[in-house]
């Protein structure tokens, strides 16, 4: 679903990522983690096509994200760590503007905004403007908007920053269920327990460079994924 | 306690104006300076302009004795620019300050926050009143000679009005907080009352002189109705002339509203800082939508945009709106614009010839300022990453922002330009030619914004008007607007005797190249810059 190939990415003289390589499979939730400025958010931005890349390729669905950008992108939701979004609009004018864009039916859009802002408990502040969100109802609006279109790919950077536990809960579950369905989740986190639960391979990244990936069984052994994440960082 | 408060309040004001928004940083001493001297530029250009009216009205009211009179008119300017000038922050500073929660969990009585929250508007208050007050008692003593009693008064009373205006602009705060929750469209009330008044402010400008003379001529009847209705200022008025009962009636009667309205406000005021009033919740409620291709849905972000900002509307949009009045003043005026033109004609060989590129060239001055497509790139702001991690071609978001430019102004261009032709007596075939040139002009200065906005963009703004109205974008757009505008009109002087038709087909050419030549920038590099920004 995901093919990462030798991606490097400088800022002037920094090299963000360093020939960083992963594969991530149709039905995988992998998880990304690093200490802050590792280089996880380059990588994602990189991969959803917001940031350009040095060297290296980007395959969605086995087509180069270089190449083809738009068709790369129709295939993947995005859900950033800080979740700004138009503040201007209200929140259903939001949902119905990515769905637009992604040419979601008027029939299947309602059922999904339906759906999903009823389990994120979202939907009475459907109308209100975007400005008048907490952080935790514009998350919750990001992650409704990401599942609208029904992605192949979710690549999600802190997702459970700002949810209340139950949302938190929910979107786990959702983000099983998607993999279940043949999907694939990449998504970034400094909550070690989730990770830990969550996915099925991990991915940890030091200064742009990846220093261990696998599945989780591979990568953590029979320690908890905390201690030998602090002890790589050693 | 009070004293650390009042402090605090004072730090407040001063990193409003000694501390650099941006980074919240102290300005550099060389800013500092720069910001002091600009500030008493601005200062004295405003109070200078008060000093001519002040002149004005001296020489009409002095001599008829009615001298409380001339104050009292002055005073009300004060009131009305102290009331204006402070009202838009009263609301927000009384009752949305940072530090509601802080200051309510500490021992402190809601009415001594009030209080020390009202020295800010009391400050800013004094600043406006000033701009106005000073002139009037200068003016006052040039035009009457110096007179101790009548300055001391003036400058006690510079300090009092300011309480005046405090407890009005307090009191309309007030207001605006408990109708502000159930307001809907407040950006079109925001746009509307500043049209108003800046209706309000040319209507009063242009017609100064007129006015002056009624206010001569119906002086007893104004000096009457102000005794009438508005007791304290005629007090106000008669107290700066010198007669100190009428100063301590005043003062008496600002005390007393002061006090009023410090109990009013102070009983509510943990009501309102503690409501929510400001966002009176909408309920959704599911509708059957329509789905629309991406092309329009991007075309109606970008009018969501526009029409949500009041900022935008005003600063990049207020050109709309002028052209039709001026249009319509034109038809109104029309005879007398077509006696001016038969007289300009009859002394100047060819200029028949050059009244319809004359009228085009303000059309488009007025077009130029509606430079909608030159901030648009750094509107995006923070939230930059949906239309880069949209599946739509970067072209298709950068047009989408060009046509909102073209859409807000063709179709006002088009009855502007139509108007003119009929109120200067411009046949249909140069007029409609002139259609052709106005909408060749917005398809370049849509072009152009852009291409400036990717050129210098700015998204790491905090406050909207930053990139509205202080970008080099939106700077370089209007006055290349301008420019092009002055330009024209040279080039047909130079080309006289020159058909304008055939003239306006040579602009329309040059145009429409430079738009295409722009439209490839943006394609090719333009496109690049907003992916990689």
């Amino acid at each position: 679903m995901l093919r990462i190939e030798n991606l490097t990415k400088t800022y002037g003289d920094k090299k963000a990522v360093d020939n960083l390589s992963l594969h991530i499979r149709p039905g995988e939730i992998y998880g990304f983690i690093g200490h802050n400025g590792a280089g996880k958010t380059t990588t994602l931005k990189s991969v959803t096509g917001i940031l350009k890349f040095d060297a290296g390729e980007i395959y969605i669905d086995n087509t180069s994200i270089k190449q083809d950008p738009i068709s790369c992108k129709k295939k993947i939701a995005y859900i950033p760590d800080n979740p700004d979004l138009y503040n201007f609009m209200t929140g259903i004018g939001y949902l119905n503007f990515i769905a637009d864009i992604f040419g979601v039916s008027a029939e299947d859009r309602q059922k999904k905004i339906r759906q999903y802002a009823d389990i994120f408990g979202l939907t009475s502040d459907l109308a209100q403007p975007i400005s008048a969100y907490s952080h935790g109802m514009k998350q919750k609006l990001a992650v409704i908007s990401a599942l609208i279109h029904d992605p192949k790919l979710i690549i999600m950077d802190e997702p459970f920053v700002g949810l209340d536990p139950k949302a938190s809960h929910t979107l786990k579950e959702i983000m099983r269920d998607i993999c279940n369905r043949g999907g694939a989740i990449f998504f970034s986190t400094h909550v070690l327990e989730v990770a830990e639960k969550l996915c099925d391979k991990v991915a940890i990244i030091k200064d742009g460079q990846l220093i261990k990936s696998g599945t989780m069984e591979d990568v953590k052994g029979d320690d908890s994924l905390e201690s030998v994440f602090l002890e790589l960082e050693d | 306690m009070m004293r650390a408060l009042f402090k605090k309040q004072f730090l407040e004001i001063n990193a409003l104006y000694f501390q650099d928004k941006k980074t919240g940083k102290i300005r550099s001493k060389g800013g500092m300076v720069a910001f002091v001297l600009l500030f008493a530029f601005v200062f004295f250009s405003v109070g200078m302009a008060f000093f001519g009216t002040a002149d004005m009205l001296t020489d009409a009211l002095i001599p008829l004795n009615l001298d409380w009179l001339y104050f009292s008119l002055m005073g009300m300017m004060a009131i009305a620019l102290g009331v204006f000038g402070s009202v838009f922050n009263t609301f927000a500073g009384l009752y949305h300050a940072k530090d509601n929660d802080l200051l309510l969990s500490m021992p402190i009585k809601p009415s001594q926050i009030l209080l020390v929250r009202m020295s800010s508007v009391y400050a800013m208050s004094l600043l406006y009143t000033s701009l106005v007050w000073v002139p009037t008692f200068l003016q006052y003593g040039v035009k009457t000679g110096w007179k101790a009693e009548s300055i001391g008064f003036s400058i006690m009373l510079t300090f009092i009005l300011s309480a005046f205006v405090t407890v009005l602009t307090c009191a309309l705060g007030y207001v605006v907080a408990l109708i502000s929750g159930k307001l809907k469209n407040k950006s079109f009330i925001t746009v509307i009352l500043s049209v108003a008044f800046l209706g309000i402010y040319y209507f009063v400008y242009f017609k100064i002189n007129s006015l002056l003379q009624s206010l001569a001529m119906y002086s007893n009847e104004i000096g009457g109705a102000i005794k009438r209705w508005v007791f304290p200022i005629y007090h106000l008025g008669l107290g700066a002339s010198g007669n100190a009962i009428s100063l301590l009636i005043f003062t008496a009667i600002t005390m007393a509203l002061f006090a009023i309205c410090t109990l009013i406000l102070s009983r509510s005021f943990i009501k309102i800082i503690t409501s929510n009033t400001s966002s009176k919740k909408a309920v959704y409620k599911e509708k059957s939508t329509k789905a629309s291709n991406q092309k329009t849905t991007l075309l109606k972000k970008e009018l969501r945009r526009f029409v949500s900002s009041p900022t935008y509307m005003l600063n990049n949009g207020l050109g709309i709106l002028i052209m039709i009045v001026a249009a319509v003043a034109a038809l109104i005026k029309a005879n007398d614009i077509n006696m001016i033109l038969g007289a300009v004609s009859a002394e100047l060989k060819g200029f028949e010839n050059m009244v319809p590129v004359i009228a085009l060239s303000a059309i488009l001055m007025f077009i130029s300022t509606n430079v909608i497509s030159a901030p648009s790139i750094s509107l995006e702001g923070k939230h930059i990453w949906i239309a880069q991690s949209l599946p739509v071609d970067t072209l298709q978001i950068l047009h989408a922002k060009q046509k909102m430019h073209i859409l807000i102004n063709t179709v006002p261009t088009v009855i502007c330009t139509a108007l003119i032709g009929v109120s200067f007596k411009i046949d249909v075939i140069t007029t409609l030619c002139m259609i052709v040139t106005a909408f060749c002009f917005i398809l370049f200065t849509s072009a152009l914004g852009l291409t400036l906005n990717l050129k210098k963009p700015n998204l790491e703004w905090t406050n909207e008007a930053v990139p509205i109205k202080q970008s080099t974008s939106v700077t370089l757009t209007l006055f290349s607007g301008w420019a092009i505008a002055a330009v024209i009109v040279v080039a047909d002087y130079l080309l006289k005797g020159l058909n304008p038709t055939v003239f306006l087909s040579i602009v329309d050419i040059v145009l429409l190249t430079s738009s295409l030549l722009l439209n490839k920038w943006i394609k090719t590099k333009g496109t690049k810059i907003f992916e990689e920004l």
